[in-house]
């Protein structure tokens, strides 16, 4: 049959079709300031860069380790690209950049990232910037608020045993031990009627 | 979130307008409730809108439902998508209603163009084709139109069909289903390679998990297809007393699992890095169930067999001897049932031997 003959070839033309280059799930490529950055100037832009094109609407909000919002204004969606003016310059301090967005597939993804600014003269700006004084050398760490983009592996601690199965699984066991019987019964039922 | 569940009785409505388009052709004498039909057709106008609302509400909170709704509409490919599915759906009413397509040859013609278009849609605004454009879209539209031709056809058959007229429609049906089932393992290869290149290290996600029980659930839909397939022509030839529709709806009771699973999996996170994904999603929480403790993004599901493994494996396969055992003594639910504790005996065994 001719039709025998077509599995094999649909099968190789899916290997050879296939495209090797593998893509990352929707996230965040970069974006200037970048994840972690101390940055040692004003900023008054964020840019970021996506591995999808972002669909419109799509925006981000910019906090300080307080919790008050910045201004975000004309954000601008091009492409794999968003980008928005804050208001007002961001002084020193932690930062943390909200974005929400829509990618091509129709997914809507949330994320989050952090930089720090810390300006070399502190008479900067009367910003509302809180009290809690521009910690010099200690906001080059981020603050733990927001672990979805660092490198985690090395900060927090790690599993020391493998976990392994535990009495959980047992109730699944049961479960199908139960369902098992059931079938046999029905089975052995069958067979006398 | 919720609007998945709208996800499984959309391709059921796809499957139900296709099959019916099929058999209208090749059993000429059936007869399937107009009512059935036009709620599939408006179905698939209704159901195909809730992507949208999940993106709808997602922005609504920031400027509010209407100037979203105006612009998830006419700018997002999701957006943009459905409107072409309503066009398509609002004319597919009309030909049901008006149309005749199981007289009308042009009618008909129509009614496959449409069904065609309306993959299509899902398909350009599937996840994978906005990962990889053009071959990403045929093999998703290519893998909806050949699930839906087959399981459409044995769907509608299975409720519609007189069994007297069962032994004719194997014939046609059978190779049909043997070629339909080859596109759909080489797209799914396809889909499945490019969505979750990391098929064990998914596991760890909700997504990855729907995929393997998706997978494992062809394995009895695949036994059910044997069965009704080779062993039910034999069946009807020598027994004219047979029912054949019984087995058929349980095929079908699977194949409405399958979409369930696929449902759910399609507004899950796609991992494509796993690692990347964990970042930003939790660790899902039947893999927490099984594997309580802590695991980092970066961690790598190694495969370490324990006893409890093989336990699993044993169950597995005991429900494989029991659903062939069901067969021989037509227990139907016997072998649907066996198939459902396959899935979650190996479901079971595959999490709990990683690690």
């Amino acid at each position: 049959m001719k039709r025998k003959e077509l599995i094999p070839v649909i099968l190789l033309l899916s290997i050879v079709g296939f495209p090797n280059s593998v893509f990352a799930h929707t996230k965040l490529t970069s974006s200037s300031p970048a994840a972690n950055e101390v940055v040692r100037d004003e900023v008054s832009e964020i840019l970021m860069v996506f591995n999808t094109e972002v669909e419109p609407l799509s925006s981000f909000e910019v906090k300080d380790q307080d919790g008050n919002s910045y201004a975000v204004s004309d954000i601008q969606i091009e492409k794999e690209q968003m980008k928005g003016k804050l208001k007002k310059p961001l002084s020193s301090g932690s930062y943390t950049v909200n974005w929400k967005i829509v990618g091509r597939d129709g997914h809507p993804i949330n994320g989050s990232y952090t930089f720090n600014v810390e300006m070399q003269s502190p008479t900067e700006k009367p910003e509302p910037v809180p009290s809690v004084s521009p910690s010099p050398a200690t906001s080059a760490i981020p603050p733990s608020a927001s672990p979805s983009e660092e490198k985690s592996a090395s900060v927090t601690e790690s599993q020391p045993e493998k976990p392994k199965a535990n009495n959980n699984s047992w109730i699944i066991a049961s479960a199908i031990v139960a369902g098992l019987i059931i079938v046999s019964i029905a089975i052995a039922r069958r067979k006398k009627s | 979130m919720w609007y998945w569940l709208a996800e499984p009785p959309l391709y059921l409505c796809f499957a139900i307008i296709t099959g019916w388009l099929l058999l209208v052709r090749f059993v000429p004498s059936i007869a399937i409730p107009r009512k059935v039909l036009l709620l599939s057709a408006i179905g698939i106008s209704v159901l195909a809108f809730f992507p949208v609302l999940r993106i709808v509400m997602f922005f609504a909170e920031d400027i509010g439902f209407g100037l979203t709704f105006r612009n998830v509409m006419m700018q997002f490919t999701e957006g943009k998508a459905y409107l072409w599915t309503l066009l398509f759906g609002v004319l597919l009413i009309l030909i049901i209603c008006f149309g005749e397509p199981e007289k009308n040859d042009k009618a008909w013609i129509s009614s496959v163009i449409l069904i065609t278009a309306l993959m299509a849609a899902q398909g350009w605004s599937s996840h994978v084709a906005s990962l990889y454009e053009w071959i990403g879209f045929a093999s998703h539209t290519l893998h909806f139109y050949a699930v839906s031709v087959w399981a459409g056809t044995l769907l509608v058959a299975g409720w519609f069909l007189p069994s007297s007229r069962w032994a004719s429609f194997l014939s046609w049906f059978h190779p049909m289903a043997i070629l339909s089932m080859s596109v759909i393992f080489a797209s799914g290869f396809i889909l499945t390679v490019s969505v979750a290149p990391e098929y064990v290290q998914s596991w760890m996600l909700p997504y990855g998990q729907a995929l393997l029980i998706k997978h494992l659930l062809i394995i009895p839909l695949l036994c059910f297809a044997f069965f009704n397939g080779w062993w039910m022509k034999r069946k009807i030839a020598n027994d004219r007393t047979f029912e054949p529709r019984g087995w058929a709806k349980k095929e079908g009771a699977l194949v409405l699992l399958i979409y369930s699973v696929t449902g759910f999996m399609n507004q899950q996170a796609a991992p494509h890095n796993v690692s990347e994904t964990l970042r930003e999603n939790p660790v899902s929480p039947v893999f927490r169930f099984l594997h309580p403790g802590n695991f980092e993004p970066d961690h790598m599901l190694q495969f370490t067999i324990q006893p409890m493994s093989w336990l699993f494996l044993a169950f597995a396969l005991l429900s494989l001897l029991l659903m062939v055992q069901s067969f021989r003594r037509h227990t139907g639910f016997g072998a649907f049932l066996s198939g459902i504790l396959f899935v979650i005996a190996a479901f079971a065994a595959a999490l709990i031997s990683v690690s």
